[in-house]
């Protein structure tokens, strides 16, 4: 096992003239909480969707768990341990919380070319199923179509459904967006625990919870990484002070 | 989580029962044509579950779902042919009138066409989509128009029903009874399949494509699946048209036929399962009694459409969920 499970150097992306990622490095060592931080438009979730693969850069490299990972399709991202949420939520609003953690936990076998018992009565989905809703606080609720869900309870859907594939990476893009004081809280709390479990990859406006949880920050400003290091040294960082934090 | 309420439940048992026992009603009363209009709605409710697993669960709207009917009428008719001729196909294979040897090879043909078709389709998505498959299905039709063995654009007739063991298709009760029972294992099937496993990634891919990608599923191998399922359903009831009517034709396969086993889903309701049998009854009763009185029957049926959309667009079956769970 190398230092660092994802180390990505040199990403750039365009989007016709506009350049979004300029020149994006990250290295994101094992066991860690990394939070990627920049001001609107830096490029932070273009950035993310190359990592999990949704855009393919123009040019760069993407090293994931010691294989190169540049050009692959999403889906094998995912398969090789890469998962993530969405700014947007991004879950099955018409099926029921329980068929959504159902579909995360069928992801990770080979296939699902079984077109005859009923999915919540095979077996994979019944070791998994309580547990992982249980973990989200969603166990109650399991039968309730997933769209009747509040903002912070699709979220933690979302999460505990990145989770149910035992990521090695798990990629964040603001989970704390629309959410209340105390969702706030409750996901900061859902965070750290995972830290237990795996590596974070976190990408949030919230200051005071970047500083809070975070192990290591990189800042981005307009498309490229102008530092990265642990809270203390970018808060003193003048470059980040002058670009991002305000300078005072 | 088909019939998720006791309206629905009832629904089906009562329809169920109904159709049962219709050709001994339709017998007592002496309306013996009544048989063959309801094995004729039985076969196109066949085709129309077919195209609800395409667009009510997979997502995948398909204007070509005509080509896999009549490929299916095809394969009776073309096979009927060199039976008849007792010339084989191309030389080697010998036409059949066994619905055992028939049958199969309608599915199994329609299926085979249904994976080449869909695993050149799929990689378009959206309007795209819908327009390859039109696509298709348009060259398979002029195909057939073009193919004078066969009889061109006349069609190819029949002069008998499939034969099978033990049964009588030329009696129109028992086809009848063959049509009914097939079509209740059909949706039986159906109605396991898109809560197994393979369902619930196809549902998922209908509702969130991007998100079944980053949960680590390849999509396109579900999807070819689903478009299979659904096109070898269809050539399964194309074979049985084929049967009941004795006539296969490129009309069977053109694009309107096409539309209008996507008004029957649309009526009956998308993702419904057994709302496209009511929206078949629906349809062709409508067509029978309504071209009673004019050629023009399309112009009542257009205006109830559109109030459908509208006001129930998870069509009849869905107006049995309670109202709250609409709004909702």
């Amino acid at each position: 096992m190398g230092e660092y499970l994802l180390e990505v150097d040199g990403l750039c992306k365009s989007f016709g003239a506009v350049q979004a990622n300029s020149d994006f490095n990250i290295k994101v060592r094992h066991g860690t909480i990394h939070a990627l931080i920049g001001p609107n438009g830096a490029g932070k979730t273009t950035a993310l969707n190359q990592l999990s693969g949704e855009l393919i850069p123009d040019s760069g490299s993407i090293i994931f768990n010691a294989q190169a990972i540049t050009g692959k399709k999403p889906y094998y991202r995912a398969q090789k341990g890469l998962a993530r949420s969405f700014q947007i939520t991004s879950i099955f609003e018409d099926l029921s919380v329980e068929e959504n953690m159902a579909l995360s936990i069928i992801a990770k076998s080979g296939h699902n070319f079984r077109f005859w018992q009923p999915c919540l009565s095979t077996l994979v989905v019944k070791n998994e199923l309580a547990g992982a809703l249980e973990r989200i606080g969603l166990l109650e609720r399991k039968t309730e179509k997933a769209g009747f869900l509040s903002h912070g309870e699709k979220k933690q859907l979302e999460v505990g459904m990145a989770l149910s594939g035992e990521p090695k990476l798990l990629m964040l893009d603001e989970p704390m967006a629309g959410m209340g004081p105390g969702g706030t809280v409750e996901m900061s709390k859902l965070i750290q625990r995972l830290k237990e479990e795996t590596t974070i990859l976190l990408v949030e406006h919230d200051m005071e919870v970047v500083f809070a949880l975070a192990d290591v920050i990189t800042v981005m400003v307009a498309g490229e990484t102008i530092a990265s290091g642990p809270p203390d040294a970018i808060r003193a960082d003048k470059r980040v002070r002058t670009a991002y934090l305000g300078d005072d | 989580m088909m019939l998720d309420n006791r309206w629905k439940k009832i629904v089906v048992i009562s329809g169920t029962i109904c159709l049962v026992l219709l050709p001994v009603i339709a017998s007592a009363l002496g309306h013996g044509y009544f048989i063959s209009l309801f094995t004729r709605i039985l076969i196109y409710s066949l085709a129309a579950v077919s195209l609800d697993l395409l667009l009510g669960f997979g997502g995948l709207v398909s204007l070509g779902h005509a080509a896999f009917v009549g490929i299916g009428g095809y394969v009776v008719g073309i096979l009927y042919y060199h039976s008849a001729e007792a010339e084989p196909l191309f030389g080697f294979i010998p036409g059949s009138e066994n619905a055992l040897v028939v049958l199969p090879s309608a599915i199994l043909v329609a299926a085979l066409f249904a994976f080449v078709i869909g695993a050149l389709s799929l990689r378009t998505r959206g309007m795209h989509f819908i327009m390859i498959t039109l696509a298709f299905a348009q060259m398979i039709f002029y195909f057939f128009i073009g193919l004078e063995t066969y009889g061109g654009d006349d069609g190819l007739s029949l002069y008998a029903r499939n034969h099978i063991p033990f049964l009588d298709f030329s009696d129109d009760t028992q086809f009848y009874y063959v049509t009914l029972i097939s079509l209740i294992a059909f949706v039986f099937f159906i109605h396991r399949l898109v809560q197994s496993r393979f369902g619930l990634v196809i549902r998922g891919v209908a509702l969130n494509e991007r998100r079944i990608n980053t949960l680590g599923i390849s999509p396109y191998n579900y999807k070819l699946a689903c478009f299979v399922i659904g096109g070898a359903g269809a050539g399964f009831a194309g074979a049985l048209l084929a049967n009941q009517t004795e006539y296969v034709s490129p009309g069977m396969m053109h694009w309107s036929f096409s539309g209008e086993l996507m008004v029957m889903v649309l009526i009956g309701g998308m993702g419904t399962l057994f709302g496209p049998i009511l929206g078949s009854a629906t349809f062709i009763l409508l067509e029978e009694f309504l071209g009673m009185y004019t050629e023009h029957w399309m112009v009542y049926m257009g205006p109830v459409l559109v109030l459908i959309v509208i006001f129930a667009p998870k069509g009849f079956f869905g107006l049995l969920d309670g109202k709250g769970k609409r709004d909702g």
